[in-house]
């Protein structure tokens, strides 16, 4: 994996006002069985919130910034097959309440985030019907966002997946720069960084974003929507809806 | 590690590539090159163009042409392989 670390995790515990999606769909009584067990950290790129095979203690509610699914495999790199910003969680295999994760996550974009021992969120599922509903509408999106995935991986060429990408990452960022290398592009949609270096540069060509050192500006978003050619699909848009 | 740069030939025009890829030898661009055109081939083949008038020129960090890597050769039809047919 190419995405660089830039520190370690630290954390501090800090009070309400959630810009996480799912926590801020809680009611208050819900949102209060959970709130004595936030703590809050700071993520930086490149850092790993769960790692394929090992047990995953803690769902992670992000406020900013972005991570990847990772499917991976012992022998090497993998590919990405989900993108989480603060619509949603990281931690579907604790929410599920499976012991470990099949796959890993990785910050891709800094951010913070609210984790929540598992043990928390099981006996606040398990005691609130509607916080449990909360959890599993996000975890039914994610799953769209997978299903997604492997619709347009054996379906769209990859100036469509690289629009598609790009737009996941835009819905989940403040502003048009996107930080992203053609090599951790290439790495996560699965192919080698000189089809991505030409797919990114016809999308420039088209005036639909620029490209600098290290980051991609969209300049056209519209028309990066189109250029995905349909592989940004309505349960991508429907995912961040609570955002726009 | 050196860096290398696969400007890509469409049969019209250069797209020059200004990333590059760092890769221990001249031997491993090659393979990238090859790795990337079959994928890249691919795609072409889906959007019905013609992959034959496709090729790699391949330079190191200071401008050199190392070598051109034309796509007919990922899909094992490059004229100087195929073999000729006699009446």
């Amino acid at each position: 994996m190419s995405i660089q670390t830039d520190v370690t995790a630290s954390s501090t515990m800090r009070s309400v006002n959630y810009t996480n999606n799912v926590l801020s769909a809680l009611a208050p009584a819900d949102a209060s069985l959970l709130a004595p067990h936030l703590e809050v950290l700071d993520l930086p790129r490149g850092h790993y919130l769960e790692r394929r095979g090992r047990e995953t203690d803690f769902l992670y509610f992000l406020d900013r910034g972005v991570a990847c699914a990772i499917a991976d495999e012992p022998t090497g790199a993998g590919v990405e097959i989900a993108m989480i910003g603060p619509e949603g969680f990281v931690g579907m295999a604790a929410a599920m309440g499976a012991p470990r994760c099949a796959y890993s996550v990785q910050m891709l974009a800094r951010g913070a985030a609210s984790r929540v021992p598992r043990s928390v969120v099981h006996a606040a599922m398990n005691q609130r019907p509607s916080l449990r509903a909360v959890i599993l509408d996000y975890v039914y999106r994610f799953m769209l966002q997978v299903v997604r995935e492997a619709h347009v991986r054996a379906r769209f060429k990859l100036e469509a997946r690289l629009a598609r990408w790009l737009l996941l990452f835009h819905d989940r960022v403040e502003g048009d720069e996107l930080r992203v290398t053609h090599d951790t592009l290439a790495s996560l949609l699965g192919v080698r960084r000189a089809g991505v270096s030409v797919a990114a540069k016809k999308l420039e060509r088209d005036a639909i974003l620029t490209l600098n050192r290290g980051a991609i500006v969209i300049q056209d978003r519209k028309s990066l929507e189109a250029a995905s050619g349909g592989a940004y699909g309505g349960s991508d848009r429907a995912a961040i809806h609570a955002k726009m | 590690m050196p860096r290398f740069y696969l400007h890509l030939w469409n049969g019209e025009e250069f797209m020059l590539d200004e990333e590059g890829d760092d890769l221990e030898s001249a031997e491993a661009a090659y393979l990238e090159a090859f790795e990337a055109a079959k994928e890249m081939a691919i795609d072409l083949i889906r959007s019905r163009l013609d992959v034959t008038a496709y090729r790699f020129d391949v330079t190191d960090q200071v401008g050199c042409a190392l070598f051109e890597l034309p796509f007919s050769e990922v899909l094992g039809t490059s004229p100087e392989r195929r073999p000729l047919s006699h009446g």
